[in-house]
């Protein structure tokens, strides 16, 4: 079977690169973009950054049982002059941070758990945990402190609280919600 | 290795095909980004350099992850600075090849950076389609002080059209793996809205009417869009009409979640402009004088960024407040973005094969030209 092919643009472009240069154009081509593919699906490292890569965000839900569940994310503080607990403002308490972020801060207490160091930081941290210092965490404190304060709230304390919502896909009302974990960071 | 590399050869001769991308289609593309990117998408970081260094948290591979702790913020005011100026230069084709290079450097940096405390964002497309573009001869007409005229002028929109269709294989095929699964009892789409309706609070325009819709229209959805997201190279390979065809269905796709989601990703408007525009412009002489009455609009625009930014207080970038976010902006604005772009992919598709004709008709006429 013979193959037909196309006239080839940009020949002289080609020619300069020396023997296979389709070839070897597609190998540098695909190690741009396949490799940060790879990487952000099979290494625990996430994402790499700047990579050619879209959000696939491939959730599913049952239908049949007419109810839908999300996990929903509520911080709150101590109010300085009742000492009960006020649900804050996300954006108010994480700022200059977008509310996207929420999600990231939560699952790491604010970065003041321990995590793990993948990639090329673990080589420049010479780790695989990593845990804050004194100095960075009350610069964290710091930050949080300024921010809850600017709320009425006391700055040495929050409450991260993590609840299943479960709704009702027909009448697109709240049936229940369940705390799943809370989270109470406190700065001593 | 040889009959691979001619296979390789076949295949790019398919892709650059689909993917022309004539330069004053390329002209006008060039003064579209820089006047979008003015408007919409200046990259801004020194909010990040009041972080905390304990939230700087890098991807495990980034530029960022060399560094230990954010930049200051002169760091980020250099580079917004640089970035802004470059885009000037990129809109009114000064020199618009090594601008456009310049902003991409600027850009990556800041973005490395912005992305290194938890959540990265995917207006990736953006800038590989200023980088691949740059390398055609979008700065040789409509331009002030034009470009050296490059002859390898496919290999950009080639690059970018392969770049979309591999984003785009990215985002489809985990989709593939889960929402392909015949069963009406389970739903993607829904599974996106409902969490982006009730947890987010996002209700636009559709979005009171997406829960009336059957089991079987939203696995429907899924189906079409796991299909659509996979299809971009096929019909690249396909040929113009249908790559075009596709993008104009992209259109379609992004209106629909827009209207639907509030998800607009309206930076990809960008990137399908110069593949569907092509068509529609024929050949025309774009000189520089017909570009002038867009000089003092842009140095309006840029002067009142730099003030934004210089008059910005500490409070201001304590609160997360963008100076470059105009307050002009809202979501109907990308939507009749969205809906013009579905009018010229409709053009674009009616047309592709007419320019080829007129083209090699007029190329039979006068075989010198």
């Amino acid at each position: 079977m013979t193959m037909s092919f196309t006239a080839k643009p940009d020949d002289d472009f080609f020619q300069r690169l020396g023997v296979y240069p389709y070839l070897k154009s597609a190998l540098v081509l695909a190690l741009i973009l396949v490799v940060p593919f790879f990487v952000s699906y099979k290494s625990e490292a996430g994402e790499p950054y700047p990579a050619v890569l879209l959000p696939g965000g491939a959730s599913l839900m049952d239908t049949d049982e007419h109810t839908f569940a999300y996990t929903a994310i509520k911080l709150f503080g101590i109010d300085s002059s009742s000492g009960r607990e006020q649900r804050l403002d996300v954006a108010k308490t994480i700022a200059p941070l977008p509310t996207t972020h929420l999600i990231a801060l939560a699952r790491t207490s604010f970065r003041l758990d321990t995590l793990p160091v993948y990639g090329w930081r673990r080589f420049s941290y010479g780790t695989s945990r990593y845990a804050l210092g004194r100095e960075q965490r009350r610069e964290v404190w710091d930050w949080l402190g300024h921010n809850l304060k600017k709320q009425g709230c006391l700055a040495d304390s929050v409450i991260i609280a993590q609840s299943l919502v479960v709704i009702d896909t027909e009448s697109q009302i709240k049936s229940s919600e369940n705390l799943l974990k809370e989270v109470r960071l406190g700065k001593n | 290795m040889e009959r691979i590399d001619r296979f390789l050869a076949h295949i790019y001769g398919l892709v650059a095909r689909s993917s022309v991308v004539s330069e004053e289609a390329a002209a006008v593309s060039r003064i579209a980004f820089g006047s979008f990117i003015l408007l919409f998408a200046l990259p801004y970081g020194s909010s990040f350099a009041y972080l905390p260094e304990g939230l700087f948290f890098p991807p495990g591979y980034s530029i960022a992850a060399f560094h230990k702790t954010f930049p200051p913020e002169w760091f980020f005011l250099s580079l917004e600075v640089i970035a802004l100026l470059a885009i000037c230069a990129l809109t009114l084709g000064l020199k618009s090849r090594w601008a456009a290079f310049l902003f991409s450097l600027c850009y990556l940096v800041i973005k490395s950076f912005t992305y290194s405390a938890g959540k990265i964002d995917h207006p990736i497309m953006l800038i590989v389609a200023v980088c691949c573009l740059g390398l055609t001869n979008w700065g040789c007409q409509w331009a002030i002080l034009p470009d050296r005229r490059w002859r390898n002028t496919g290999i950009g929109p080639a690059l970018l059209a392969i770049c979309l269709c591999f984003g785009m294989l990215t985002a489809g095929y985990p989709k593939f793996r889960v929402w392909l699964d015949f069963d009406l009892s389970t739903s993607g789409v829904l599974s996106w809205f409902l969490a982006a309706y009730h947890n987010e609070g996002r209700s636009i325009l559709l979005s009171p009417y997406v829960q009336h819709l059957t089991p079987l229209m939203t696995e429907v959805m899924d189906y079409t869009a796991v299909c659509f997201e996979l299809s971009a190279l096929v019909l690249l390979l396909a040929g113009p009409r249908y790559w075009r065809a596709w993008l104009t269905i992209a259109c379609v796709f992004h209106l629909t979640n827009v209207m639907i989601l509030d998800v607009n990703f309206k930076v990809h408007m960008l990137v399908y402009l110069p593949f569907l525009i092509s068509p529609l412009m024929g050949k025309r002489n774009l000189s520089a004088t017909s570009l002038r009455w867009l000089m003092a609009p842009v140095a309006m625009l840029a002067a009142y960024q730099l003030y934004r930014r210089f008059t910005l207080s500490t409070e201001e970038m304590m609160i997360g407040v963008n100076p470059f976010e105009l307050p002009f902006y809202s979501v109907y604005v990308t939507i009749t973005g969205w809906l013009l772009m579905v009018g010229i992919g409709l053009a674009a598709v009616l047309l592709t094969g007419k320019d080829v004709r007129a083209r090699a008709s007029s190329q039979l006429q006068n075989p010198s030209s």
